[in-house]
């Protein structure tokens, strides 16, 4: 089975980084690479700042704590909404609940916390 | 008999092992005519991985620091034909898939043939991809080693 991964000319595998211990991986799983390539599914980059704007904005608005992972998608929907119609509906998956995450938000917010 | 075969055709074989380009390709060059001189029937390069899992710690170590220096597939085939210059020890590559999958495997394989490497060990392919590295083999007569059991990957 193959898929897709971060990697230099010579097939070796890039050293990569996210703010989401999930998503701090260099390849993505296969299922998703073959929804890419038969076009059903498109995939969007969000960076660390962005993710953690979307982690708050869904904590301070719902009261609701994403996942960090979730939380990329609470960003990217934050940039697509403005552009569409009243009537339509956007669906974002939380895929996880974002308490795991607090220490590490904590600790990118430069915020003193006793765990 | 292929070429590997003959090296078991007394029985044991002396096969030592070396990661390429640790701690340089010129060190790499000189190591294989001198193994030979000490007895090597046959000797094992490892192409290094910035992923070995099939390695220890060791070899994983040593995978590092060939890459950190800058060691790359070409510059391992250019050292292979330089080293052929001074031996004809049978040699086999120790490879991960996608070193050869990226490098592409039909021209990876003409490439080990064209400076006399007799064997490849892939250790991280699996089934699907398998079939095609073997298949690749099959017109250079390189014999093709499968390391590792299928569901590791």
């Amino acid at each position: 089975m193959k898929s897709y991964f971060c990697q230099d000319d010579h097939g070796q595998i890039t050293p990569v980084y996210s703010i989401s211990a999930g998503l701090d991986y260099p390849g993505i799983g296969p299922e998703h690479a073959f929804l890419a390539d038969s076009d059903r599914a498109e995939y969007v980059s969000v960076t660390d700042e962005e993710a953690v704007e979307g982690f708050e904005y869904l904590a301070r608005t719902e009261g609701i704590i994403p996942a960090i992972e979730s939380a990329h998608a609470v960003a990217y929907a934050r940039k697509i909404v403005p552009e569409m119609n009243r009537d339509e509906t956007v669906v974002i998956c939380l895929s996880g609940r974002g308490d795991k995450d607090v220490a590490s938000m904590a600790k990118y917010k430069r915020v003193q916390v006793n765990e | 008999m292929n070429e590997l075969s003959q090296v078991f055709a007394g029985g044991k074989a002396f096969i030592p092992f070396i990661t390429a380009g640790d701690p340089s390709i010129e060190v790499t060059q000189e190591l294989v005519p001198r193994m030979q001189k000490a007895g090597a029937d046959l000797i094992e390069i490892g192409i290094p991985f910035s992923d070995p899992i099939g390695e220890g710690s060791t070899i994983q170590e040593a995978s590092i620091r060939a890459l950190s220096r800058g060691v790359n597939v070409d510059k391992i085939f250019s050292a292979m034909e330089f080293i052929r210059e001074f031996t004809d020890v049978p040699v086999a590559f120790m490879a991960y898939a996608n070193t050869v999958f990226s490098y592409g495997s039909d021209k990876f394989v003409k490439r080990c043939k064209d400076v006399s490497v007799q064997g490849l060990i892939v250790g991280s392919a699996i089934v699907e991809i398998m079939g095609a590295y073997g298949e690749e083999c099959i017109p250079y007569v390189l014999e093709y080693v499968r390391a590792m059991k299928d569901g590791i990957s």
